[in-house]
């Protein structure tokens, strides 16, 4: 029998609709005041406590009491004063969490045995002036405080002295005292339920007016944080009487204060009902359903109702708001919650109460499953996710089933809801709630509870095996909405379907189609959406997919054609964690694809400044400085491990690409002064390599690429390539292609041309003619593939030559500026950059006036000089 | 006793092949060697003789004491053969004429104020390879040797500031002063030159008018650019230094009015006055940036010019000759 949880019912009585409007309002304000007084009341039986598993309250506080006790027994031992005054302190504030337990069943014996124990120590210390004289400064202050606040404590909770010289009395008698007490409470409360309630609620009639005037209002409030000094057995407290007497009826005159409590929670259920049921549900026989009667019985069976009540839709209804309107602190509170819904709606299942109540029941089910407590934890537990998910299941069949006659919306106003056993006047159930944001949330919790696992655990496999149940749940979510042909639903459930499929490849196991149905669904969404944003997300996800099966002109022409990139800083930062994702992945394919000047530009945003793991959700920067709430805010944006895009990867992409572009360029203006930079990070990268004394063999990709392009610099394709590609570079990046050998082809064919065209930007002035044998055989390439090469660099008038067909060779032209020229013209600048600095700083040091003075000087200098040559 | 500067530096032509020959050697190519010079000083014409050198040998971590020693010992033997054992200097070689750098300031004035006639000659393998022997003398200009305070003891002078520079009047080029240089041979030798002459005649046709300077040039221009390139840099800096004081000098003024202002009011409360040279603490002179490193640079860049100048006029002279050669075949 232990265990039960004894509830207040909701009382809606007749009664209490003569209340008038105003005074609803005086009552509103309370119950929000009164919502951290606790509502549960545990009536239990220490006598069969270790048959449970599951351990209540009760016995979890009190065994850390016991806890804080063996502590403060050890201290005693070693005299730590300052520890045991911290044990202390402990001890009220378990006690005073304990409050409602022991305003109910009188102190613990072994906490009083404690206190007596502790209280003899003290004056036993205290008197003993050699040991006092002996102990440390900070000791001897403890000593005092603690004797202090002992005093205190029994000058303020006389009851609880009473218990001590009670004890000292007589020690042993106490354990038979409790068997005692526990037995009458058990006997008495079978019939409390039934009988008390009548004249309880007139009790609280007569009171009614005194309560609502307001002016015990901040005496309650306060005694809630004033539980920490008295622990409930002061008598000057109201909420103290508020004990186990009151409940068995032993005490009949009851004080304001507990029924204060109780007649708000009455008047909080009508007001739920009220909401809920308008004015047809305003008039419940208190009588019927009686209050406390929510237990589940050790044998694992769930109660509700007592036994001999007729179960109909109008009881169903102001149960389920009792239950709902139960507050769970506690996990096992919680799990209790779902149990007690899944009974409720069993009952109501088998008594025909209607499907709209039903689907209600159900909907509230899932909600509760949801909650959990976002102070202590950022996700809920796998129990309860896999409870949400099989509920929502079945909430998505059971619809699809009906979906003739049932309506579930977010319009239906709470006088439509069905909560009879008829349908409506159409002959329909209706329904409040909503199908999306119920799968919504699931995708959201669903995603919390992957970023809370290591990635590379079991335990995230085990998550993320839920991927499959989930996606059928929105395969039946999606049939449902496309039943109600309610076009804004289908497009958000196509887009949390293409959620869970856009990243996967073709080849994937289990993705087969992939492609096909985000197409569909795309155009679905791109038709009919109405929100900005589900069409953004939709064309991000397009075209993230189409990059992903290297479909680059499709997915570069629609990245065009959205406009994103002017737009995509408006939008939410999802969206735009979206949109990274997404361009990092067009990026990859241009280099797939062969397109080294797209792929650099669409990864350059990301990988310049070292960010790209915040940019793409997929970790932190250590760099900058955040705040908690930051950084919590930003965990919960992470990207789940599974999506993610191998940064390294990313980085070997964008350095390769930024090398074939920069090298080529760097040897084609290799005098121009005003040569820019391609890639900063790449020259960065150059310029460090470049500066230390001993380069030793590469070891790590970043090494291997700038090997590379040193190689490149030199047009030695072959010590490129090797660099480039080897068995260790394979296993860090390029494997990681679906199609790994054709990108090595690539980057083989895009190496040669590009030490072609670095050999010609660097050497060509060495020769005067080259035969295209010789290059074709030097840089083993096939003429044609020489021809359209050299060819584009001719026209684009990179290189100063012309083909000689008949003697198949390439004739170069000299051209001014010769080297020495190019070298005399870039001095020149760099002369009149000091001229200018030099002019900068004789105006700072003579004012605007002399550069006027000082130009025309030098113009007069000039001329003479002039003069004088010619 | 203050002598009379050295007009003019006479090389035997010994000391002339010994230089070359330290610096031809292979393992010379790209280190500073620098070796001793011995000799002796003509009061009577102010003519510096130098007649032996001693090369240094290359310093390592094992003897890194070993060149003073070897000097020593060298200077000893030469002694007791009887040749001048006077130290007059030190020589040292340039490529492209990248002479003037910190640690040839620094090196120079060590020299000079242990021995005042010390001079450094420098020596151009290069040129010297192209037909051009070069040979060059310098010293410090003794403006700049009295400016700077010098403390023998240390060997350690601080740099001179920007103020010590501009009240000593030095500039640009007031810091080297180039000695002319003499190679005297033996009339023996000269004979002997003649009777080469006359076996193997000069042949003219042979690179005679190729204007040969061109990787030179480039060189040289290319130089030239990085060092106008580190003076706009410095004048940058210097910009930015006289922005920094302006400001800094606006600063003090107002904090120096309102530590007047205070003052006065705290005379009239018969307080103490604060002091006035807290300024300094409050608003620090910023540091100026090194004067003598762009000195030096301008020294460099002179060089550098000149240096591109003198291969301009032999080029041109060279193309006028080709061009009347032209004209009249």
């Amino acid at each position: 029998m232990a265990g039960r949880a004894k509830y207040w019912a909701s009382e809606s009585s007749s009664s209490s609709g003569s209340e008038t409007e105003s005074e609803e309002i005086v009552v509103k304000k309370t119950i929000q005041k009164k919502k951290k007084v606790v509502q549960a009341i545990y009536t239990d039986d220490e006598s069969e406590d270790e048959g449970r598993v599951v351990r209540n309250l009760k016995d979890r506080r009190f065994d850390e009491l016991s806890e804080h006790i063996k502590k403060a027994r050890n201290m005693r031992k070693i005299n730590d004063f300052s520890a045991l005054l911290n044990t202390f302190k402990d001890y009220h504030t378990t006690l005073s969490k304990t409050a409602k337990v022991i305003e109910k069943e009188g102190l613990p014996r072994f906490y009083i045995k404690e206190l007596v124990e502790l209280d003899d120590y003290i004056n036993a210390k205290w008197d003993d002036k050699d040991f006092k004289k002996k102990l440390s400064k900070q000791g001897s202050k403890g000593l005092t405080t603690l004797r202090q606040r002992l005093r205190k404590y029994f000058a303020e909770e006389p009851k609880t002295a009473e218990e001590l010289t009670k004890y000292r009395e007589n020690p042993d008698a106490s354990e038979e005292e409790e068997e005692v007490d526990a037995a009458s409470s058990a006997s008495d409360e079978s019939d409390d339920s039934m009988s008390g309630t009548s004249d309880e609620s007139d009790d609280d009639l007569s009171d009614s007016g005194s309560e609502l005037s307001g002016s015990s209002d901040e005496s309650e409030s306060d005694s809630d944080s004033d539980f920490d000094s008295d622990i409930g057995d002061d008598p000057d407290n109201e909420f103290a009487r508020y004990t186990i007497e009151y409940f068995l009826k032993k005490d009949k005159t009851s004080s304001k204060a507990d029924k204060k409590v109780r007649k708000e929670k009455k008047k909080r259920e009508q007001k739920e009902h009220k909401e809920e049921e308008d004015d047809d549900w305003t008039a419940v026989d208190p009588g019927t359903v009686g209050k406390g009667d929510l237990k589940i019985l050790l044998t694992g069976e769930v109660q509700i109702f007592p036994k001999d009540v007729e179960i109909n839709a109008k009881n169903v209804v102001q149960k389920l708001a009792e239950i709902t309107a139960m507050r769970t602190p506690k996990e096992a509170d919680r799990q209790n919650k779902i149990l007690f819904y899944k009974k409720l709606r069993e009952m109501a299942i088998e008594a025909k109460t209607g499907l709209g109540l039903e689907i209600k029941i159900r909907l509230s089910t899932i909600s509760a499953c949801y909650d959990y407590n976002p102070k202590h934890k950022d996700y809920m537990s796998d129990e309860s996710f896999a409870n949400a998910l099989s509920e929502t299941l079945e909430l998505v069949q059971i619809l699809n089933k009906n979906h003739e006659t049932l309506i579930l919306s977010d319009n239906v106003q709470d006088d439509e809801e069905s909560l009879t056993d008829q349908p409506n006047e159409d002959g329909k159930w209706h329904c409040r709630g909503s199908l999306v944001h119920t799968c919504t949330k699931l995708d959201t919790e669903y995603s919390k509870l992957l970023q809370n696992s290591d990635q590379h655990s079991e335990e995230y496999r085990m998550r993320l095996s839920n991927n499959c149940k989930i996606m059928q749940i929105f395969n039946e979510g999606t049939d449902w909405a496309l039943l109600q042909a309610d076009k804004q639903q289908i497009c958000q459930m196509y887009l949390l379907k293409i959620k869970y499929i856009y990243y996967r490849h073709d080849s994937q196991k289990g993705a087969e189609g992939s492609q096909e149905l985000i197409e569909k669904f795309c155009k679905y969404i791109y038709t009919n959406d109405e929100t900005q944003r589900i069409r953004t997300q939709a064309i991000l996800y397009n075209i993230y997919n189409l990059a992903l099966h290297d479909k680059w002109f499709q997915a570069r022409d629609l990245m065009l054609m959205s406009h994103l990139q002017e737009s995509i800083h408006n939008a939410d930062i999802g969206t735009q964690i979206i949109y990274n994702r997404t361009m990092v992945q067009l990026g990859l394919c241009a280099f797939r694809m062969g397109q080294m000047e797209d792929a650099h530009q669409a990864l350059t945003d990301i990988q310049s400044g070292n960010r790209s793991r915040e940019l793409l959700a997929q970790g932190f920067s250590m760099a900058r400085e955040r705040t908690q709430e930051q950084e919590k805010t930003e965990r919960r944006r992470m990207q789940p491990y599974h999506t993610h895009i191998n940064t390294e990867l990313l980085e070997c992409v964008y350095l390769v690409s930024a090398m074939f572009l920069e090298i080529p360029y760097m040897a084609e203006k290799e005098f121009d002064s005003r040569r820019r930079m391609i890639s900063k990070q790449f020259h960065y990268q150059l310029r460090n390599s470049e500066k230390q004394a001993f380069v030793g063999p590469p070891d790590n990709m970043r090494e291997h690429v700038l090997a590379a392009a040193k190689a490149l610099k030199v047009g030695d394709w072959k010590k490129c390539i090797k660099y480039l590609i080897n068995p260790k570079m394979n296993q860090k990046v390029w494997n990681l292609f679906a199609e790994t050998d054709k990108v090595k082809d690539m980057l083989q064919k895009y190496a040669k041309t590009q030490s072609l065209r670095v050999y010609l930007f660097s050497y060509s002035q060495f020769y005067d003619n080259i035969s295209i044998d010789w290059i074709t055989e030097n840089f083993d390439m096939s003429s044609s593939e020489v021809q359209s090469a050299v060819s584009k660099m001719m026209i684009n008038e990179e290189l100063k030559a012309s083909w000689d067909e008949p003697s198949r060779s390439l004739v170069l032209h000299k051209t001014e500026p010769t080297r020495l020229q190019n070298l005399a013209l870039q001095l020149a600048s760099r002369l009149n950059q000091l001229t200018e600095s030099n002019e900068r700083l004789c105006e700072s040091k003579q004012g605007s006036n002399f550069t006027a003075f000082y130009q025309s000087n030098r113009m007069r200098d000039w001329s003479r000089n002039n003069n004088r040559r010619f | 006793m203050v002598a009379s500067p050295i007009e003019q530096v006479q090389i035997d032509p010994v000391v002339a092949l010994q230089i070359a020959k330290c610096f031809n050697d292979e393992r010379a190519q790209d280190e500073d060697r620098i070796g001793q010079l011995t000799g002796y000083i003509d009061r009577s014409s102010n003519v510096l003789e130098v007649t032996h050198s001693i090369p240094s040998p290359v310093e390592t971590e094992d003897n890194f004491d070993e060149p003073e020693r070897y000097a020593l010992d060298y200077l000893k033997y030469i002694r007791e053969k009887g040749c001048d054992h006077l130290q007059v200097g030190w020589y040292t070689s340039s490529l492209n004429s990248e002479i003037f750098t910190r640690s040839f300031l620094n090196n120079l004035v060590s020299f000079q104020m242990n021995l005042t006639e010390s001079t450094v000659i420098v020596y151009d393998p290069l040129k010297t390879a192209q037909g051009h022997c070069s040979f060059r003398a310098f010293r410090i200009s003794q403006d700049y040797i009295d400016m700077i305070k010098y403390d023998a003891e240390n060997d350690y002078w601080p740099e001179p500031t920007l103020k010590e520079l501009r009240d000593g009047k030095i500039s640009t080029k007031d810091i080297f002063e180039e000695i002319p240089v003499a190679l005297k041979t033996s009339f023996l030798a000269n004979m002997l030159i003649y009777e080469l002459e006359d076996r193997d005649s000069f042949n003219p046709r042979k690179s005679f008018l190729e204007p040969a300077t061109s990787a030179s040039l480039e060189k040289h221009l290319k130089l030239l650019d990085k060092v106008v390139d580190e003076v706009v840099n410095d004048s940058n800096r210097f910009n930015q230094f006289q922005k920094v004081t302006g400001k800094n000098q606006q600063q003090r003024q107002t904090w120096m009015a309102k530590r007047r202002q205070e003052n006065e009011q705290r005379r009239a409360n018969g307080q103490d006055e604060l002091p006035l040279d807290e300024v300094n603490s409050v608003h620090k002179l910023p540091e100026a940036p090194s004067r003598i490193e762009p000195m030096l640079r301008s020294v460099q860049m002179k060089e550098y010019t000149d240096a591109v100048a003198d291969f301009a006029t032999k080029s041109l002279g060279k193309l006028f000759i080709t061009d009347a050669f032209q004209k009249s075949s």
